[in-house]
């Protein structure tokens, strides 16, 4: 039989929409239980480790908070944050950026309790993980000033998808060139509601605000699941 | 680069859309891939090269449209192309703007070969 005619079928259908409904019912389920996700990107070595010790010292056991870290190899964040929360490594053998699938396997093995904060550390790459909704209700991209002031231009979908800016290593200021106002309003104008938040984790410095805002987010889904 | 993913994703969906509609063939799969779809067109185009050698695809066009990414303003709700990732309304200098299109991976339509028996109308499949 040969082909005699053509027939085209519109589709106009979102690649990706079965997984993002996916995030988005474990992000209904998990807001319902009063969890707040927060997934922290960045590039490798900004400081997202770092800056969940500083976090976990901060409230030093006031606040139930969890950790799923996600890495291409080892767990060598895992052993950093065990002595402070119950945490869960995430090893994707070479992938680029978590997907779904993977946060709820390590949700699985967490042990079982009603964690008010669960911390999805990405992998670090400024460009994947955009693209992956995590079902975190908040995003939150970090940029050291190690790295440049240049990034939110150079990776717009990222900052453009992200609810806060970490700033972090501000200890470093004084040695390297780069500056704070100016990636500040870099990102803004890609995402103009972007908080921002300018902290040192070794010092501790601009940790209470950081914390202050997540601790403010999370009244928000916790009042929502009472409209 | 998880172009490859998504190419797999996509080639999965068009084959539930064959199975769906009793299609044997595909000639033609048109995407859409915006300025903010997070993937590089070129990348997706090698990827699917790659991905479809050897199967039911492996003479199965693929066309990527690259759409503007567009806006819209919450303040004056005036539609506009935002440009070099600048996400500031032209009209109202308002930074309160919502992406319309254009930052996604969309699968438009694909294009049936079929046979005289098989002919089947063209419709619009839902998600």
């Amino acid at each position: 039989m040969t082909l005699i005619e053509e027939n085209t079928i519109a589709i106009n259908r979102d690649v990706q929409g079965e997984r993002k409904r996916e995030a988005a019912k474990l992000r209904s389920k998990m807001g319902r239980r009063g969890t707040l996700i927060v997934n922290l990107v960045s590039s490798p070595g900004s400081g997202k480790t770092s800056l969940l010790e500083a976090t976990a010292k901060h409230w030093n056991g006031t606040h139930r908070m969890a950790v799923l870290v996600g890495d291409i190899a080892t767990d060598r964040d895992a052993q950093r944050l065990a002595p402070w929360v119950p945490v869960e490594q995430l090893t994707t053998g070479g992938a680029c950026h978590l997907e779904i699938e993977l946060v709820k396997r390590g949700l699985a093995k967490l042990p079982d309790e009603d964690y008010e904060y669960l911390f999805i550390e990405n992998i670090g790459n400024l460009v994947c993980p955009a693209s992956h909704d995590l079902a975190e209700h908040v995003r939150v991209v970090l940029v050291s000033t190690t790295e440049g002031d240049d990034k939110p231009g150079k990776y717009p979908k990222m900052f453009r998808t992200s609810q806060a800016m970490i700033i972090s290593k501000t200890d470093l200021l004084p040695y390297v060139p780069f500056s704070v106002v100016s990636v500040i309003e870099d990102a803004r104008l890609i995402q103009g509601d972007l908080s921002v938040f300018e902290v040192c984790s070794l010092t501790g410095h601009g940790i209470d605000g950081w914390c202050r805002w997540l601790e403010s987010q999370r009244e928000k889904l916790v009042a929502s699941n009472f409209v | 680069m998880h172009e490859t993913t998504l190419v797999r994703e996509l080639l999965v969906q068009v084959k539930q859309v064959m199975v769906d509609n009793s299609i044997e063939r595909v000639t033609t799969i048109r995407i859409e891939v915006g300025p903010l779809a997070g993937v590089d067109p070129l990348l997706v185009e090698q990827a699917y090269f790659l991905l479809v050698q050897r199967t039911e695809f492996e003479r199965t066009h693929l066309m990527v449209d690259q759409p503007a990414l567009m806006a819209v303003c919450h303040d004056c709700q005036r539609q506009f192309e935002v440009v070099d990732f600048k996400f500031l309304c032209p009209g109202c200098l308002s930074h309160s703007v919502q992406v319309i299109s254009g930052d996604q991976v969309r699968l438009l339509d694909i294009t049936a070969g079929c046979h005289e028996s098989e002919l089947i109308p063209s419709g619009v499949i839902k998600e």
